[in-house]
């Protein structure tokens, strides 16, 4: 059960999409009110609206889009439930162009699903690394050596960047297992900080590097993208041994 | 009538708006003294017993960490908060283990480290880790990877046995894009307010003048008096083991 008007997107295409669904809602409440006879207060057909808007969903994922799919329509029951018989007829038409603005929202959120691919390609790097101005280079692991980042060089790196396979599995059991050369050291033993992600998209994620400097690793909320460089990204240095 | 009403409204408001900013963010006053202090800690917590206050460390302007040492010989630590008005203690402990006091959770750069080491404990140094478990998910259409996170920071506690510690500024980084990732994965929303939490975890070891792993028994034992308001996460003393010590 929910109203779906309270969830905050912090992507650009999905808040378009939000405000266009929004519009769409306007325009047939607006059409409706000039073509019936009857006209009440506007504040009591927003009320109206609002409240058919109210319904039972259920949560689906449609095309990698998390969606609502709303089913019974609670918000127009409670209203034949409060409304006089007469009345009922003067906001019934409003009452269900609520519920259905559920279905415009979900049509626009889907819209969006699939902009949103398109304005900001998951597979890419640079849509995740798109702005170097204050990044810098940190050693997370006791096995990093002393490196440096040229911002420039990187940038120049990051175009030519060939997507790999996520060996998550491997990567772990290699560190974990003690006959493996890997036993206690790190894949990914660097972490570029202080980037930002294509402007509107959203997009957080941990970027790690690679011990020999030419793997980048992205790891958002859901998902790792892989990529392998033929140059080296950052400047290896030596072992730092304290 | 309806005119008076109107302009009415908006100077309610603001005379309301005000009220609020002076309760709740007035300026705070100098911190009491040492005396004065003392007492209102003995009023508040009986058992604490303060005797000397060994520093008074402000973290901000409405936050203040004061070690003290009580009648019989307890290291302790208390927390103010410059809370309506006043300066109040928000938590007295009579021990002085580790702890990270969080003035705003999902800020990092908010977190302090703090402690005061029992003498009689033989801790020299102590370190401080940053860890994140090495953490892989694999399925159909999903496939993640995340380093471990293993970063440490020294600290001396050959001369001065208390301390407060902000996160370094890598620290800091890797916390708060950590904490956003997190909230990522539970969609915001207006009618829940998701604590946020954080895979990131500090631990702490302590060492003797030789180097080696000591148990600071004083140090962690005792009581503690909280009276709310004051948001602090145990620090765990981690096992040697628990590293990760690449050859």
């Amino acid at each position: 059960m929910s109203f779906q008007l309270v969830e905050l997107p912090n992507n650009i295409v999905f808040i378009v999409g939000g405000v266009l669904g929004w519009l769409i809602v306007l325009i047939l409440v607006s059409r409706q009110y000039l073509k019936q006879q009857e006209k009440p207060a506007y504040w009591r057909v927003i009320l109206v609206v609002l409240v058919g808007m109210f319904s039972f969903t259920i949560n689906l994922n449609l095309m990698d889009v998390p969606t609502k799919l709303s089913i019974l329509p609670l918000g127009v029951w409670i209203l034949v439930g409060v409304l006089s018989k007469k009345s009922w007829q003067t906001y019934r038409t409003f009452a269900w162009i609520g519920f259905w603005a559920n279905f415009i929202f979900l049509g626009t959120a889907l819209m969006s699903g699939f902009m949103d691919n398109w304005v900001y390609p998951k597979e890419d790097a640079s849509t995740y690394i798109a702005d170097l101005e204050n990044a810098y280079i940190v050693a997370i692991h006791p096995s990093a050596l002393q490196v440096a980042l040229n911002k420039e060089r990187f940038q120049d790196q990051l175009r030519n960047v060939q997507s790999a396979d996520v060996m998550g599995m491997e990567w772990s059991r290699e560190s974990i297992m003690e006959s493996e050369s890997y036993y206690q050291k790190e894949h990914f033993p660097y972490a570029l900080l202080g980037t930002l992600p294509r402007w509107g998209s959203g997009l957080d994620s941990t970027i790690y590097i690679q011990d020999d400097g030419r793997g980048l690793l992205i790891t958002t909320s859901t998902q790792s993208y892989y990529y392998r460089s033929k140059e080296p990204l950052i400047n290896m240095g030596v072992r730092n041994d304290e | 009538m309806m005119n008076k009403k109107l302009v009415m409204v908006p100077i309610l408001l603001v005379i309301i708006a005000f009220l609020i900013y002076l309760f709740f963010y007035g300026k705070p006053q100098p911190f009491p003294d040492n005396t004065q202090a003392i007492k209102a800690m003995n009023r508040l917590y009986a058992e604490a017993n303060v005797r000397i206050i060994t520093d008074v460390i402000p973290l901000d302007s409405r936050h203040v960490f004061v070690p003290f040492i009580s009648e019989d010989n307890h290291y302790g630590m208390s927390f103010w908060v410059w809370d309506r008005f006043q300066w109040k203690p928000g938590r007295i402990d009579t021990r002085g283990e580790s702890y990270i006091w969080k003035i705003n959770e999902r800020d990092a750069s908010t977190h302090y480290i703090v402690w005061n080491m029992d003498p009689q404990d033989e801790v020299s140094e102590i370190k401080y880790y940053l860890i994140g478990e090495r953490d892989f998910h694999s399925s159909e259409d999903v496939e993640t990877y995340s380093s471990r996170i293993q970063m440490d920071l020294t600290i001396t506690t050959q001369d001065k046995k208390y301390g407060v510690l902000p996160f370094p500024k890598d620290w800091v980084e890797l916390i708060n894009s950590n904490l956003r990732l997190s909230e990522a994965n539970q969609p915001a929303s207006l009618f829940q307010m998701n604590r946020p939490s954080s895979s990131l975890y500090i631990g702490w070891i302590p060492y003797d003048h030789q180097g080696k792993v000591s148990f600071p028994d004083n140090t962690v034992n005792g009581s503690s008096f909280d009276s709310g308001g004051i948001n602090l996460d145990f620090v765990r003393i981690l096992n040697e083991s628990e590293l990760e010590l690449p050859k």
